[in-house]
């Protein structure tokens, strides 16, 4: 039994990793797509509005 | 822990094995950058080592198998510490694939890794066969979360473009 908890407390500590890694990658993708296409920031946008 | 330790490491050195046996240019590229010998076909012997070396640590039991796992693991450790070194080192090659980048993260898995089999050697863990052997359904549950935890060691270091990106 010990050497399962072992094996689950590996598996879980990996897992976490694994995780982190994604999270960032995937702020890697939206930075690099907001920095292609960068969204409107909408009140920025009225306030262009008011003053136009 | 230490048996899980034992497992996961031959597991992975199985599969990294397996991978450079099959495609070894990648690995033959970066112990040419390092100044080791590097012809391909050493590359695919040592590979076969490799693969050698996790199937007898999961099938015998007793210090050797752990010995010989920690042995293998110092070394890709001193390897990619040496690897980094150098400016022209694009890729480990520890997975047979381009693109490996060689961090940080490589020695200290590797390091880990190597300190935990000698901690099961010293400590007499017990073997994946005699886990088997002792509670069958244990044994099997055992095996199926280290072949897991293997698989994300896998990730952790690379071996897919998951990896590759950090």
């Amino acid at each position: 039994m010990t050497s399962v908890a072992g094996a689950v407390v590996i598996a879980v500590v990996l897992l976490a990793v694994v995780v982190v890694d994604v999270l960032r990658i995937h702020g890697r993708i939206l930075r690099r797509l907001h920095e292609r296409d960068p969204i409107e920031d909408p009140s920025v946008s009225l306030a262009n509005r008011e003053i136009s | 822990m230490a048996a899980a330790i034992v497992t996961v490491s031959a597991l992975l050195l199985i599969v990294a094995g397996a991978a450079k046996v099959i495609s070894p240019d990648p690995a033959s590229d970066a112990l040419g950058v390092v100044g080791l010998p590097s012809h391909p076909t050493l590359v695919r012997i040592g590979s076969g080592l490799e693969v050698g070396v996790g199937l007898f640590a999961l099938l015998v039991a007793g210090p050797i198998g752990p010995v010989l796992l920690a042995l293998s693991y110092g070394a890709f450790a001193i390897f990619i510490v040496m690897l980094r070194r150098e400016p022209d080192a694009a890729s480990c090659g520890c997975f047979g694939a381009e693109g490996e980048v060689p961090s940080v993260r490589h020695v200290v898995v590797d390091s880990a890794l190597a300190i935990g089999c000698l901690i099961a050697a010293v400590t007499a863990a017990p073997s994946t066969m005699g886990l088997l052997r002792g509670d069958l359904p244990l044994g099997i549950a055992f095996l199926i979360i280290c072949a897991m935890g293997a698989w994300l060691a896998g990730l952790v270091l690379g071996a897919t473009p998951l990896g590759s990106e950090s």
